[in-house]
């Protein structure tokens, strides 16, 4: 089984001959590598995701623009999406998961360091299968929502959407694996002293959203693998043909996808609960409210995935259930904003950078919120529904809050990872760009829908009097990757260049900031006694000790592992058989349309590739267990 | 490392594994998977017992099956996963996740069966 | 989940040997994330049992339930398939007195009584594909063969994992501290019973509301 807690080994030395490199980095367990791997990847898919956005803006500068195919516009806004929550904010989140969560716990790992590996490779082997798809030439292009009967074959005869499916198979279950793991994390590797209550809020927000990944990812595995099904043997999940419902489709992804957005959003609003509080010298205003807020969101996330589906004709009654629980989440959101504000209210503040996207994330989530409990009537969202006033909505909640959250994170943390500051003055001229410029691109979006402009649109008609509103979004997009720049040269300066941070550079309260930047291997010399909610500050100005002076003399930790690799690596097989399954298919319906799926016979390929991937992933599953962990 | 304690949250330890507490013995195992044995042969017999067979009677037949099923999965999840004596944080993780998906796929398939009857 | 405390009768010195020693909650981290891994089965088992509600009666063309269920057959397997978790409880009692006859025979006879209930699955797959119910012929096959599908794939799953134990057992012995090795596995396998336990309800024992033949 998995490594067991560190604590309960016999004593031991630290590994003598640690594996050096790029081997290292291919075998590591330790929670700071991965959580780093995690966010040097996920930045790469940022980016990536970023460039289909310009060019999405790009083709809509000016109407009739032919810059790309109508074709190639609806891979690019799939992808974009696609690339955005799944590969670029979600994992962004999992690096400071990783890297922080156990740190702000006081433990010295997380509750299965290899299962820990094993989301990972998941998670980068996930990215690069559906990211194969542009260079196969057929990027996935039914929206990252995938609404059958448009997902199914008899619409998307190539095999764009298979890699879509399958990507978000491995991607799913990289989630899950994760999700189980950080909540024993949380819940039993908590030092002495850390109640649950004494938890950073960071931490309580992590533990809520790996409760929404565990319960809301296996209805999405589910819905997937139906329409997987329909795709490749010939199932009627979803096919109004055989009296399927398009419908359902829908609310199996709703039912994941309305807890998913909470996913997005909990850990930027858990970031910006830690930042807040440490350049405003003052306490989280009502801690406690924050976290039931934060619990209720996840509980209520459940409950109001159908009002993503006015339009589809449930009916007055559902609509006016889900309308009723949609306006009231809004209310424990609400109440986390006024938590914030009144943390800084009387505070001593700091603008540092990361105050400054902290507070911005206040501002640009507030109007993303409150265009978000426009759409909770549906009379209102009947009008909005499609337009461009959603895509406004949306990136003010994922780019007004989530990344500016995340990148507040970024500034407040650089120090902790690398020992060193990032430039004050280049991370505000960042932030100024990106504010700037993310409100020139996103605001205009507004008008548009309500203009009536349709989402999703590759062009648009001079007539149609959208070509200003276009413009000026455009030229706000495009100046977004300039405040990254500043960003990236930043890092690229100050990981090496930049001022020594010292342990605790910015006066924190949690544990993180009580040990040495970066933090040594085994992150605690000795396990920290928490004597409250902010242990650091008790120390420093209280007569609180935390015991860290000490050291343990034995300090266990879990070898280096290639398992976690190998197993990962079986179960991206045996999904991505699918995807030699969709081109088989593909190939036969070009040859002779019309013939029904099941009448295309399995090639060898195919099963050969899917045995494949059942013998590697047992391989690596029992060398896995009976791998010593001394 | 090897014997760090948590002071604020005081006692420890009951998980399974050890012997010795409220558990139950093999008796009590054979007699509970008697009495599965026993539920099930009811709920077959509901299933095609004469007095619930005219369709007037099917609500009574399908809350009767119901109830039997909620019954033997109370049974096997409190005393063969032991979660009625074991540590009550199983019982949340488990629980909640439960009543959640009841709630929830509940709706789906009322939605749909009306979407689909429309 | 504020507050979760227990007592506990164990001496220091035994308790020291113990998986869940030195964790915040005093369990193991291995059972507690079996049981989150649950939660989630939950909902995954969840999602495919409201399809297949979802879809039901609703099938456009036959052969519908009342066509191709047979009674008798699924009544046994069913059964067998509880008994099965009476043998698993019995084998992780052995397991925890230390008895290696008895663990060996209930791990063996766990794992046969899963491979039994897959070879009714096998028959009662191949008698309604020769009564014409494919996985594309109308809805109810589809969400049928899926449902119990994904449900015997991990009864397969869980026989797997038994052999495996036993194999262990067999070789170099399951000593109590290890225990927990087995009672996971056995959590599993109680799992997938009661997931049994609704489908054979809902799906079997409750009328379909389609016209059979």
């Amino acid at each position: 089984m998995s490594a067991t807690p560190l604590t309960a080994h016999p004593a031991h030395a630290p590994p003598a001959a640690a594996p050096s490199g790029i081997w290292d980095w291919i075998t590591t367990v330790d929670h700071k590598k991965i959580g780093l791997m995690y966010g040097v990847t996920a930045y790469g898919f940022f980016l990536l995701g970023g460039i289909e956005a310009l060019v999405i803006r790009a083709q809509l500068v000016k109407p009739q623009s032919e810059l790309v195919s109508a074709q190639f516009f609806n891979a690019l806004f799939t992808m974009h999406a696609t690339t955005m929550v799944f590969l670029a904010v979600m994992p962004l989140s999992a690096a400071f998961f990783n890297y922080i969560v156990p740190l702000q716990i006081g433990a010295r790992d997380v509750a299965f360091p290899r299962l820990n590996a094993f989301s990972y490779w998941l998670f980068l082997l996930g990215g690069l299968l559906i990211n194969l798809s542009f260079l196969l030439g057929f990027p996935p292009d039914g929206g990252w929502f995938a609404y059958a009967s448009l997902s199914e074959r008899m619409y998307s005869h190539s095999p764009a959407m298979d890699y879509w499916v399958v990507g978000l198979l491995v991607l799913g279950t990289a989630s899950l694996a994760a999700g189980v793991n950080f909540i024993v994390t949380i819940l039993n590797m908590r030092a002495p002293g850390m109640t649950m209550m004494r938890m950073p809020v960071f931490v309580w927000m992590t533990l809520v959203v790996q409760f929404l990944v565990v319960l809301s990812f296996p209805i999405i595995t589910v819905g997937l693998i139906e329409l997987l099904l329909d795709r490749t043997v010939g199932t009627n999940f979803f096919l109004p043909l055989h009296g399927g419902d398009p419908l359902l489709w829908q609310h199996l992804f709703w039912l994941f996808g309305h807890p998913e957005v909470y996913i997005l959003i909990l850990p930027a609003m858990g970031m910006v609960s830690e930042v807040l509080p440490t350049f405003s010298r003052k306490p989280l205003f009502g801690a406690p409210f924050v976290v039931f807020s934060g619990i209720l969101i996840g509980f209520l996330g459940f409950g109001v995935w159908s009002h993503h589906m006015f339009t589809a004709g449930l009916g007055p009654v559902a609509d006016a259930a889900f309308s009723a629980t949609t306006m009231l989440i809004g209310v424990p959101t609400g109440v986390k904003i006024f938590n914030w504000i009144a943390t800084m209210w009387g505070g001593r503040l700091r603008f540092t950078t990361a105050m400054l996207f902290s507070v911005g994330f206040i501002a640009l989530f507030t109007i993303g919120g409150l265009s978000g409990i426009m759409h909770a009537s549906p009379p209102i969202d009947l009008h909005q529904q499609d337009s461009y006033f959603v895509v406004a909505h949306i990136h003010y909640v994922l780019f007004g809050g989530a990344i500016m959250g995340l990148f507040s994170g970024i500034y407040y943390w650089f120090p902790k990872v690398t020992g060193r500051l990032l430039d004050e003055g280049l991370g505000k001229v960042h932030f100024t760009l990106q504010f700037v410029a993310l409100n020139i691109a996103f605001f205009p979006m507004h008008f548009l829908g309500v203009d009536g402009m349709p989402r999703r649109v590759f062009t648009y008609d001079e007539a149609d009097g959208w070509h200003l509103w276009n413009l000026v979004s455009t030229v706000g997009a495009w100046m977004i990757p300039i405040g990254l720049l500043v960003f990236m040269y930043n890092v690229w300066w100050s990981a090496r260049r930049g001022p020594r941070a010292g342990d605790d550079p910015w006066d924190g309260a949690s544990l993180e900031w009580a040990i040495s930047s970066p933090p040594p291997v085994h992150n605690f010399d000795a396990i920290p006694n928490v004597p409250s909610d902010r242990p650091l500050w008790d120390q420093k100005y209280g007569d609180a000790t935390l015991g860290l002076d000490r050291r343990d003399p034995h300090i266990h930790l879990p070898p280096n592992s290639y398992r976690p690799l190998i197993a990962a690596a079986g179960v991206t097989t045996v999904f991505g058989a699918f995807l030699i399954r969709g081109h088989d298919i593909y190939r036969h319906l070009l040859d002779a349309p019309g013939s029904t799926i099941q009448s295309i016979p399995f090639s060898s390929l195919f099963l050969a590739t899917v045995a494949t991937g059942v013998i590697v992933l047992l391989y690596g599953l029992y060398t896995w267990f009976f791998e010593p962990v001394e | 490392m090897t014997d760090h304690r948590h002071g604020s949250e005081p006692g420890h330890g009951d998980s399974a594994g050890a012997a010795g507490h409220a558990h139950p013995t093999v008796k009590t195992y054979t007699g509970i998977a008697l009495l599965l044995f026993a539920i099930t042969a009811l709920e077959v017999w509901f299933s095609v017992a004469p007095f619930l067979q005219p369709p007037d009677r099917r609500p009574l037949m399908i809350f009767l099956l119901l109830a039997a099923a909620t019954i033997k999965f109370a049974i096997v999840v409190g005393w063969f996963m032991h979660l009625k004596f074991d540590a009550p944080v199983y019982r949340r993780l488990f629980v909640a996740p439960l009543v959640v998906t009841i709630l929830a796929e509940g709706v789906v398939v009322w939605l749909t069966q009306i979407h689909l009857r429309a | 989940m504020t507050t979760m405390t227990e007592t506990s009768p164990a001496t220091a010195a035994a308790r020291a040997m113990l998986p869940e020693h030195g964790t915040s909650l005093g369990v193991p981290n291995l059972k507690l994330a079996f049981w989150t891994f649950l939660g989630s089965e939950c909902f995954f088992f969840g999602t495919l049992v409201a399809t297949y509600l979802s879809y039901r009666g609703k099938s456009l063309t036959g052969p519908y339930p009342a066509d191709v269920f047979n009674f008798a057959v699924t009544s046994i397997s069913s059964f067998v398939l509880l008994m099965s978790s009476y043998l698993m409880v019995l084998a992780l009692a052995a397991v925890q007195r230390g008895d290696r006859g008895k663990t060996l025979a209930w791990l063996f006879g766990t794992a046969l009584f899963g491979l039994i209930f897959l070879g009714f699955q096998a028959f009662e797959f191949t008698e309604f594909y020769a009564k014409g119910l494919t996985l594309q012929k109308n809805l109810f096959g589809t969400t049928f063969f899926v449902m119990t599908g994904f449900h015997g794939a991990h009864v397969a799953v869980g026989v797997l994992w038994l052999l495996s134990l036993f194999v262990v057992a067999w070789v170099k012995g399951i000593p109590r501290e290890k225990a927990l090795n087995v009672e996971v596995a056995g959590l599993y396998w109680h799992f997938v019973d009661i997931v049994w336990i609704v489908i054979f309800t809902v799906v079997y024992l409750i009328p379909d509301p389609s016209k059979g033949a």
